[in-house]
């Protein structure tokens, strides 16, 4: 026995050793806008699975609003775009490592994740709204107390609902939103708290018809960001300046509703 | 677009069958070479080099498959190495496929008796000639039955890579049902695939594996 | 500028992390019970049942070897709730784990069952021992003696395998540093604490097995089995 355990602490230490240098002594890469035009293309991490912002054809091509928004970005920077599919699980790791230049992938600017990267000005937004059977009454926050409500496992809404401080509400987490609307109609959850254009858009393409978006219950606006690292503060620049111009020529508007079938909700989108 | 389950949809996952059995087919040539090499140094080589092997096959044993491919997919993007999601994947898988089949490989190489070490040696083979001519041979033979057990793990794993953004069929059945909400239409034609593609080489590998039941009643 | 890897914000979240680790455990610990006690039915009903039991067992055993736990998870999370069955996240997910570790344990026990000639049944009864004393001492000690790596081994598969569970929502702890990850978007930092945390549950567990094994097969072992039959039930497991 002895011998064994002190192989495997040995092991263990050497290993994590060996990882943790390699980890710190590699620079991440500085992304300033001349290295990107030098290398003559952008990677972009993109959000895909979440109809109607993306869908995917039967060859397996992915086109949507977030992808039509990167190839604009790529096309405004004057390169190539390399869109790379990213999931809630993966896109900071995506960003964090270096695979990808920058995110556009449904990122609501809290100041937590702000303390890891850099979030440009609202390129979007969501109405976040509760989704469930229409026979079941929700006047008030307060209905919900006792309930089990599905979101997107760290989303925003994740923590909107956490935060509500309702009894006995259960806070049930899934991968990404589609997952959470699937448990709904499944009948494993009794409300969802889910974008709402993305329960529309289902409601109404596979004709749900005891399923209703709640519109009683007071609920938020939240934007969008996209995100680059933290010493890509030239990027992170051109980008606000990027969608700053695309809201006002109008063509971030045209864009979301094209995909979307609505105008961006919320109005006019803020900056900081 | 597709709306509901359709022939469209099929088509659709039947593709994505395609890259999981390209990505399987690259996991096991990636893997199966490092395994080898894993397997024979940790038969003859240096003490330390087999003590690091060891340690190193139990550390990995030991982490769930989907940390294991998110840590090193994403730690090969760290160093600095970017590769397409397919190469990426598969170098990830990789890692797994290497610990698991070195340790089954090592086992069928220390299987052959040390009696044909020593008649090899006797007739003057040098070290590498003893294992291409004498030992790998046997210990392949042996090896045959359950390494293609572990493909049919292979194949079944690739559905992790979902996590890195690859479309493999399980991914392709996600998203499939993002679209249409059927989950048991999707995930029983997904079901049925991987059977389809498993189930073969589960039986081959039963037959090669030959009547090790029958154990001598001495 | 160097990576700075930065554990602080992952740190003030680690409670999350070990009542993951708790909640992997105990749905682990379920599986593996409800698992072996599957796998025990089937191995007795495979080698001592009439044919179309094993015929149907053996069906059972394919279709769970032969797909991946994430899709039999969502068929059975998912899925069943067409035909009227609905399950919450956890029920769903030891049902999953429970089938899968159940349909690889049945082929794993039944290669020990088998392993025990007839014969030597018979010498035991003959040498005076009563019919318990037989099952004990001549056929469940000894097969499991052979197949004791295989079966720890696919134990360990299952404690890590349970982390596919997160993927329908089940609370143990590769969900816990997705939701930390997504709250803090320290990927890296996260997802080592939840390897470490996994290694040290299983290094610790197969340190108890170790033990466990000392206790069961200390007495005078049986001959082990050739090496060859040990590669080949080792290469049975899975998930």
């Amino acid at each position: 026995m002895n011998w064994f355990s002190k192989l495997r602490s040995a092991a263990l230490a050497t290993t994590f050793a060996v990882t943790a240098a390699t980890l710190v002594a590699v620079p991440a890469k500085a992304q300033t806008l001349n290295e990107i035009t030098e290398k003559g293309k952008v990677t972009i991490g993109v959000l895909t699975g979440i109809p109607p912002y993306d869908t995917v054809d039967a060859s397996g091509k992915t086109a949507g609003f977030l992808v039509d928004l990167a190839n604009d970005v790529a096309k405004n920077l004057g390169v190539k775009a390399e869109i790379v599919p990213v999931n809630n699980a993966s896109r900071a790791a995506a960003l964090e490592s270096g695979r990808v230049d920058m995110l556009i992938a449904h990122m609501t600017a809290t100041p937590e994740r702000a303390r890891t990267f850099l979030m440009t000005n609202p390129y979007g937004a969501y109405e976040m709204r509760f989704v469930a059977r229409k026979d079941m009454p929700l006047k008030k926050l307060d209905d919900l107390a006792g309930k089990r409500v599905s979101v997107p496992k760290g989303s925003t809404q994740d923590a909107a609902v956490s935060g509500f401080g309702i009894k006995g509400l259960e806070v049930v987490r899934f991968d990404d939103d589609a997952l959470a609307m699937q448990a709904l109609i499944s009948g494993q959850v009794d409300a969802t708290a889910a974008v709402a254009a993305v329960a529309n858009d289902v409601i109404k393409k596979s004709n749900l018809a005891d399923i209703e978006v709640k519109s009683d219950v007071p609920i938020f606006t939240l934007y969008w960001s996209m995100a680059v690292r933290k010493n890509a503060t030239e990027l992170h620049h051109w980008l606000n300046n990027y969608i700053y111009y695309s809201e006002v020529s109008g063509s971030l508007g045209t864009l979301h509703q094209k995909w979307v079938g609505i105008p961006i909700p919320g109005g006019k989108l803020p900056t900081f | 677009m597709i709306r509901s389950f359709g022939w469209e949809s099929v088509e659709f996952l039947i593709r994505g069958a395609g890259w999981t059995l390209l990505l399987s087919f690259m996991t096991f040539v990636i893997g199966g070479c490092f395994a080898l090499i894993f397997a024979l140094l940790r038969t003859l080589g240096p003490k330390p080099v087999r003590l690091a092997i060891a340690g190193f096959i139990q550390l990995v044993q030991a982490t769930p498959l989907l940390i294991i491919v998110f840590l090193s997919f994403y730690g090969l993007s760290f160093v600095g190495l970017h590769f397409p999601p397919m190469v990426g994947a598969g170098l990830s898988l990789a890692v797994y496929t290497t610990v698991f089949l070195g340790d089954i490989w090592r086992g069928c190489i220390e299987a052959i008796p040390r009696q044909q070490w020593e008649a090899a040696d006797a007739l003057a083979l040098t070290r590498m000639q003893q294992l291409r001519y004498v030992i790998l041979p046997q210990a392949f033979k042996i090896s045959l039955g359950p390494t293609v057990g572990f493909m049919v793990q292979i194949v079944k794993n690739t559905s992790v890579v979902a996590l890195i953004g690859f479309v493999e069929l399980t991914r392709a059945g996600q998203l499939l049902n993002n679209m249409t909400f059927q989950p048991f239409h999707v995930f029983l034609t997904v079901a049925a695939i991987y059977f389809a593609i498993c189930y073969p080489m589960s039986f081959l590998s039963e037959r090669l594996k030959g009547n090790r039941h029958v154990r001598p009643a001495h | 500028m160097a990576y700075q890897m930065n554990f602080a914000p992952v740190m003030a979240l680690a409670p999350q992390l070990f009542e993951g680790a708790f909640n992997t455990l105990i749905l682990s610990g379920q599986s593996i019970v409800a698992g072996i006690a599957i796998g025990v039915v089937g191995a007795v009903g495979r080698t001592e049942g009439p044919r179309w039991l094993d015929r149907a067992i053996g069906a059972y055993v394919e279709l769970f070897r032969n797909t991946p736990l994430l899709v039999q998870l969502f068929l059975i999370f998912f899925g069943l709730p067409y035909i009227g069955l609905r399950l919450s996240a956890n029920a769903a997910a030891i049902i999953a784990v429970a089938l899968n570790l159940g349909a690889y344990s049945t082929e794993i026990l039944r290669a020990g069952l088998q392993a025990i000639p007839r014969t030597q049944i018979e010498a035991g009864l003959a040498l005076g021992m009563s019919r318990l004393q037989v099952v004990r001492y001549v056929v469940i000690v000894p097969a499991l003696r052979i197949i004791y790596p295989a079966l720890t081994g696919q134990l360990t598969l299952t404690l890590l395998g349970s982390s596919i569970a997160s993927a329908i929502s089940a609370t143990e702890l590769t969900a816990a540093g997705a939701r930390i990850e997504s709250t803090t978007f320290r990927s890296l930092e996260t997802f080592l604490c939840v390897a470490v945390i996994y290694i040290a549950m299983t290094f610790t567990f197969r340190f108890i097995y170790w033990l466990i094994g000392l206790l069961l097969f200390r007495r005078k072992a049986p001959p082990k089995p050739s090496l060859i039959a040990d590669i080949s039930e080792i290469s049975r497991v899975g998930v």
